[in-house]
């Protein structure tokens, strides 16, 4: 029995280091680094918009091309990140003129996604697509005529594991032209580090 | 003899718990670095001077003013795009900040910094 208190405290011991260990700033500087790191990319992506001013039509082009450089640039250091990236863009709007707002869907998630319905509540008309693979894009549009500037949605809506539905204010304002992205990201190492957010740019 | 038996199984299970304990507790101080490294990154690219230094791949520069201000370590800076080649010295840890570009000029980049051991 006297034997057996060896290993018996030496479990104990093994506990204690264990929560010593968690309850150490240690954990709190990787996190700290971890958010450094994410706050950094997350500027980035803002910062796509602003420097694509010389040519508006690369927007989601070099959205697309920063994504998966920051997503080849995490996975070289051992880290995950995933992105789920939705972009609209509309030419200059005139008045009761039909004006068509293009989309991008890029799922950088790394998990294929079942369903993916995009609804614009302008008219509530969908476009639905099957098994997006992770890297895929989806491009597609949908066609408004309005007489007056108003907000509206696009809702995505996609299965997987779960089923899940993302909301995305669209202003539509006459005579203005803009690019409207929104991200839900991650960024994984020891620790997880998630955010969604999205950008509103007046070309 | 039963009781030996028992108690170097104890001491090895203390031992392996300390060796993992104190090899994470390695890691403490360059975090702590890292963190230094990449907010001394951050004061340059809020001052302006990180994008020119790095569109003109000018790395010498971003070694210069962290040594300038994080003395005690040695730095390498290597900037590249997706492939960036690993220089030929012995590095403690190293940290990377990524940039879009400037504006009006989409450039996507990756700054290294290695501190050299």
């Amino acid at each position: 029995m006297k034997g057996q208190a060896f290993i018996v405290l030496s479990i104990f011991l093994v506990l204690i280091l264990f929560l010593v260990k968690n309850l150490s700033p240690n954990l709190n500087l990787e996190k700290q680094i971890e958010e450094l790191e994410f706050k950094n990319l997350k500027e980035e992506i803002s910062n796509v918009a602003l420097f694509s001013s010389q040519d508006y039509s690369n927007i989601f082009k070099n959205t697309e091309d920063f994504l998966r450089f920051s997503r080849n640039s995490f996975t070289s250091r051992g880290k995950n990140f995933n992105c789920f990236f939705v972009g609209a863009y509309y030419p200059t709007i005139k008045e009761n003129k039909q004006t068509t707002l293009n989309i991008t869907v890029l799922n950088l998630l790394g998990f294929q996604l079942k369903i993916l319905n995009l609804t614009f509540s302008y008219d509530n008309s969908s476009k639905l697509f099957y098994s997006v693979e992770d890297g895929e894009k989806i491009q597609t549009s949908f066609f408004f005529n309005i007489s007056s500037s108003s907000n509206y949605e696009l809702e995505i809506f996609f299965s997987n594991y779960e089923n899940r539905t993302e909301k995305i204010k669209i202003p539509l304002e006459i005579d203005k032209s803009k690019f409207i992205a929104f991200f839900s990201m991650s960024l994984e190492n020891k620790i997880r580090v998630k955010d969604k957010f999205s950008q509103e740019s007046n070309l | 003899m039963i009781r030996s038996y028992e108690a170097i199984i104890a001491i090895a299970i203390i031992s392996t718990a300390l060796i993992i304990f104190f090899k994470n507790y390695e890691s403490y101080g360059s975090e702590e670095e890292k963190a230094k490294i990449f907010n001394v990154l951050k004061r340059m690219d809020l001052e302006g001077r990180l994008r020119n230094y790095v569109l003109a791949n000018n790395s010498e520069e971003i070694e210069r003013e962290l040594s300038h201000e994080l003395p005690e370590h040695e730095f390498l800076v290597k900037i590249c795009w997706l492939e960036c080649e690993k220089p030929n010295v012995t590095e403690s840890f190293s940290i990377t900040y990524l940039i879009a570009g400037d504006f009006g000029n989409f450039n996507p980049r990756q700054i290294i910094v290695y501190v050299v051991a």
